[in-house]
């Protein structure tokens, strides 16, 4: 057997200790997605590369593992892959606070990264769990609610060292704010899912931790009148994020705001007034829970799962990290969710993404969730040219459940009154699903689908339907990968 | 060593097939046409084209595009020729496709907060189309009155003002390319987050190797509701540059940040009279942007930097007038140095911010060493050098200096840990100091990407990646400039 003889020689190259190879293990690890052959944890970038040569020589296909927080995203895993953990390199390899840089390895944790940079007072501006590692972060194209005021990881990795399908270590970019020298290939890794090399190393653009920094929430009795307001002030004015929570109740929208203690005041200020023009109130929350964990946290098993030489994975929560607060702050918040978790539901948020008349629907679970309905978490980018087109999305979805009909009556007002998409959550089972995805596609949205319940088969591709520029990609990836071991199928199609 | 490529002449069947494509009237083949088009920016590297072609279309570039990859020929785009690294030299004398009249601005969606724009549509005339709704075009390279937005997609242009808003790359969402087969492809568009690799972000910046971008949806930035510009003036370029770090080591960030040296002042001041302090080492030009609210707070912690850094004064523009005039003395730097000197070379490494003093230091040594003067005015806020070394181009002693000063501040801005480029792009002059900053299997995946877009080799060859050959063979030798016959090095 190919895999037999590839795990015997990785286990010769990385010890026996870091391959995993115990079917009762491994069938612990297993997810709806993704049930790994085998398990191989690279000590070093140099084990890596030797990995992924001796996977290219038997021809298995690897699928790179950080913080297993996002491995819902994409098709579903081969049945004959070999997860590739990054979790041993999880060191810093330089950072410099004075430049506003830092170099770490793929598999640290965001937590501990964004732990060291707090201390400094940075920060690398995401919304991100924890327990994800940058690797992955880099792999997902991850971000969240502040892009508003941010960007993505695009606008912050500088730099990036990984290895290609054939076993070769590369770097791209470099450590410096600023740089043409040469193609820009880390753009290219970026939200690739490592379908085009096993990142090893990042480097990313800090930012300064604002001084001030508060979630305000507002809410209003009409929702017309409320979400007109919050589109003026999201175009004008810098916040960090803005987000409208669905359903409203009647409305209600978050504010992040992340200045200096002058512009915090005006913010405020600028709130207060909007929030008294429409008869509402506006307190503060102090956390913005919209970053909600897209991705179910299946892999809570995995906390129990000890390896000689450790635990394996550090423990995985259901995270919702608070942007705004201290890392130490996070434990509270958790327990805070957990006394919510008791109310069942879903709800979605909708961020401003960039543009004003853009939106990105992602949504969430904010109370807790049960993966056994028939559920997917569906990420939409709309023109503002598709408008009037998505306004079927919530009667496609048919028939549903009390939490289906949350979102949907939070979806209803949007198509006639701006330019948001509603990601819908049938409970009924995949045609919908399906449908919505038509739909929306149809109607100009670029649909992605974050996460889908485990026995929810799709009928629409994932990343959806193919577009002229992929052939390249195609081409592209035949020269990162010539074997196509890393993360086959998983991507958008023929990738 | 690097050799130019052999020229060819243009066969005769190309040629017919340029003149089809545009018409007689916009294909220049005389030598006297052809010489406005031997160089760019980059005045010491120069070869004349085949031919210059003006195009106004997609198809028409497609009909040339075709046309060279029939006969195997290369091409080179060409928007406002000011790039600063040869990127549209014309190397071994290949056909020039000249962009500028492809002027169209096509939309703006004020409301999405972006435009769709031709390639040969001056970076300047993005803003002023979009003012009224109270949006600008971010990125500002000094030449941003000529250059095009085409060439600044190529180059992946920066300029003072990316130090807050980013580069030409985080301002750009989508191209409509014409690849070397000819193909039109189009890769993202108005809408951010398509699925899929980044090819918006890898074409960016490609220096014109993967093809001709034919448009482009770029952003538009909210202009700020406030601006307060400070001249902080210091008595060595030693304490500017201390003063930089010390602003980005506060975690302050300005919109634009740059360092003009004492140089630079004389030069500026002889030209425009701004009342620049003559006795300054050097000057800090800070703009800080944002609220109104918090710019008063913003500006004392920015002065605290600089005083605690020895700064001797510092003056706030007090209206739009003058700062306006502040910037004009900013961007205008480079040709008021013709009064000081005939020729100068510029450089443009990116290095950590906290190795400023040092950097400049060594740099400056370097120079003096060689019995040259240099000058500075970069975007230090970045870390973006752009060492200018005086020389005249007419003494074939002063420019072997000039070069040899050239690869001296490559190899400073190397081991500081810093960039070859941070705005100019590698373009030809610094191909030979790439395997210095990237390995050979870093260089093949880049090889390796070209070659998908690009197989036949033939759209700008030469420049941005260096050939296999280069590096394997010949080592790190500096490359023969393509000098005309009598001043060769």
């Amino acid at each position: 057997m190919a895999l037999d003889a590839f795990l015997t020689q990785a286990a010769g190259a990385l010890g026996a200790a870091n391959v995993l190879r115990d079917p009762a293990l491994l069938s612990a690890l297993a997810t709806p997605d993704f049930a790994p052959s085998g398990l191989c944890r690279p000590g070093s970038i140099e084990e890596l590369a030797a990995l992924v040569r001796l996977a290219a020589e038997a021809r298995v296909p690897l699928v790179p593992c950080g913080g297993f927080t996002a491995m819902s995203l994409g098709a579903r895993a081969p049945k004959d892959a070999v997860a590739v953990s990054l979790q041993r390199l999880d060191q810093m390899v330089a950072y410099e606070p004075s430049d506003l840089v830092a170099t770490a390895q793929a598999g640290m944790s965001f937590g501990a990264f964004d732990e060291t940079l707090f201390e400094h007072g940075q920060c690398l501006p995401l919304d991100a769990p924890g327990t994800s590692t940058l690797g992955g972060l880099c792999a997902t194209n991850r971000s969240g609610p502040r892009r508003f005021l941010y960007g993505t990881l695009r606008d912050h990795v500088l730099g990036l060292t990984y290895v290609t399908g054939d076993g070769v270590i590369r770097k791209c970019g470099g450590r410096v704010v600023k740089n043409v020298t040469g193609y820009a290939l880390e753009k290219l890794q970026l939200g690739a899912l490592g379908t085009l090399g096993i990142l090893a190393e990042v480097t990313v653009k800090l930012r300064p931790r604002a001084e001030t920094q508060s979630v305000q929430e507002l809410s209003a009795p009409d929702f017309d009148a409320g979400f007109a307001a919050v589109r003026e002030l999201a175009a004008r004015l810098p916040f960090s994020a803005v987000a409208v929570t669905f359903p409203g109740k009647p409305f209600s929208a978050q504010f992040g705001i992340e200045a200096s203690p002058p512009d915090h005041a005006r913010l405020l200020r600028e709130l207060e007034d909007a929030a008294a023009a429409l008869g509402g109130e506006l307190h503060e929350t102090g956390a913005l829970e919209v970053d909600a964990d897209f991705f179910p946290a299946q892999p809570r098993r995995l906390q129990a799962l000890e390896l000689p030489g450790g635990q394996l994975f550090s423990p995985v929560l259901a995270a919702r990290l608070s942007w705004s607060a201290r890392p130490g702050d996070f434990l509270e918040q958790a327990r805070k969710l957990d006394v919510l978790a008791g109310d069942a539901g879903f709800g979605f948020f909708m961020g401003f993404f960039e543009f004003p008349a853009h939106f990105v629907a992602e949504l969430y679970f904010p109370q807790g969730f049960s993966p056994k309905s028939a559920s997917a978490v569906l990420r939409a980018v709309k023109p503002a040219a598709a408008l009037p087109a998505v306004g079927s999305t919530t009667s496609a979805a048919g028939p549903s459940t009390n939490a289906t009909d949350a979102a949907s009556s939070g979806a209803a007002p949007a198509p006639s009154r701006s330019n948001v998409v509603a990601a819908v959550t049938p409970a009924t089972g995949a045609p919908n699903i399906d449908l919505v995805l038509r739909e929306l596609r149809a109607s100009g949205c670029a649909v992605s689908v974050l996460w889908r319940a485990p026995n929810l088969a799709l009928a629409e591709p994932v990343f959806g339907p193919p577009r002229a520029e992929w052939d390249w990609m195609r081409k592209l990836k035949t020269e990162f990968d010539p074997h196509r071991i890393l993360n086959p199928n998983r991507f958008i199609t023929g990738i | 060593m690097i050799q130019p490529p052999e020229r060819r002449p243009l066969p005769t069947r190309l040629l017919a097939a340029l003149r089809a494509a545009v018409g007689d009237a916009n294909v220049l083949t005389r030598a006297s046409e052809l010489y406005v088009y031997e160089c760019d920016g980059l005045t010491l590297d120069k070869a004349t084209p085949g031919a210059v072609v003006y195009v106004q279309s997609a198809e028409q570039i497609q009909a040339i595009v075709r046309a060279c990859a029939a006969d195997d020929f290369p091409f080179v785009a060409r928007g406002a020729g000011t790039g600063l690294s040869g990127g549209a030299v014309a190397l071994g004398g290949m056909v020039v496709i000249e962009t500028a009249r492809m002027n169209r601005i096509l939309e703006i969606d004020a409301e999405n907060r972006v435009a769709l724009v031709e390639p040969g549509v001056v970076n300047l005339h993005v803003t002023k189309a979009c003012a009224k709704h109270g949006l600008h075009y971010a990125p500002d390279p000094s030449s941003q009155g000529a250059c095009t937005v085409g060439g600044n997609v190529a180059e992946n242009a920066g300029g003072p003002h990316t130090l807050k808003y980013g580069v030409t790359t985080n301002h750009c969402l989508g191209v409509e390319v014409v690849l070397p087969s000819g193909e039109i492809a189009t890769f993202g568009g108005a809408l951010p987050g398509l699925p899929g690799y980044d090819l918006v972000g890898l074409f960016v910046g490609s220096e014109g190797t993967f093809g001709i971008a034919t448009k482009i949806w770029v952003r538009l930035t909210p202009n700020p509701e406030a601006v307060k510009t400070l001249l902080a003036v210091f008595p060595s370029i030693d304490s500017a540059s201390r003063g930089v770090s010390a602003i980005v080591a506060a975690g302050i960030l300005p919109a634009a940040l740059e360092l003009i040296d004492q140089q630079i002042v004389h030069a500026v001041e002889a030209y425009l009279h701004l009342g620049f302090p003559l006795d300054a080492g050097a000057v800090l030009l800070i703009e800080l942007d944002g609220l109104r609210d918090g710019l008063d707070l913003l500006a004392s912690r920015v002065m605290d930097c600089c005083r605690a850094q020895g700064c001797l004064d510092v003056r706030l523009a007090r209206d739009e007038a003058e700062r306006l005039l502040l910037w004009k003395a900013r961007k205008q730097a480079f040709g008021a140095l013709g009064r000081i000197c005939p020729s100068f070379y510029v450089q443009d490494g990116v290095i950590p911010r906290s190795k400023l003093p040092e950097v400049l230091a060594k740099i400056s040594e370097s120079v003096q060493r060689h019995g040259l003067r240099n000058a500075n005015v970069f975007h230090a806020g970045d870390g973006n050098l752009h060492p200018l070394v005086l020389f005249d181009e007419r003494d074939p002693r002063q420019v072997t200096a000039a070069l040899a000063c050239n690869d001296e501040i490559l190899q400073i801005v190397v081991d500081a840990g810093g960039m070859l480029s941070g705005e100019h792009g590698i373009g030809i002059e610094k191909l030979h100091f790439m395997p210095r900053v990237f390995s050979p299997a870093d260089l093949d995946a880049m090889r390796a990407v070209r070659k998908v877009f690009d197989p036949q080799n033939i759209s700008n060859p030469g420049k941005a990646i260096p050939s296999r050959r280069c590096w394997e063979v010949k080592g790190h030798e500096p490359p023969a400039r393509l000098l005309p016959p009598g001043r060769k090095i």
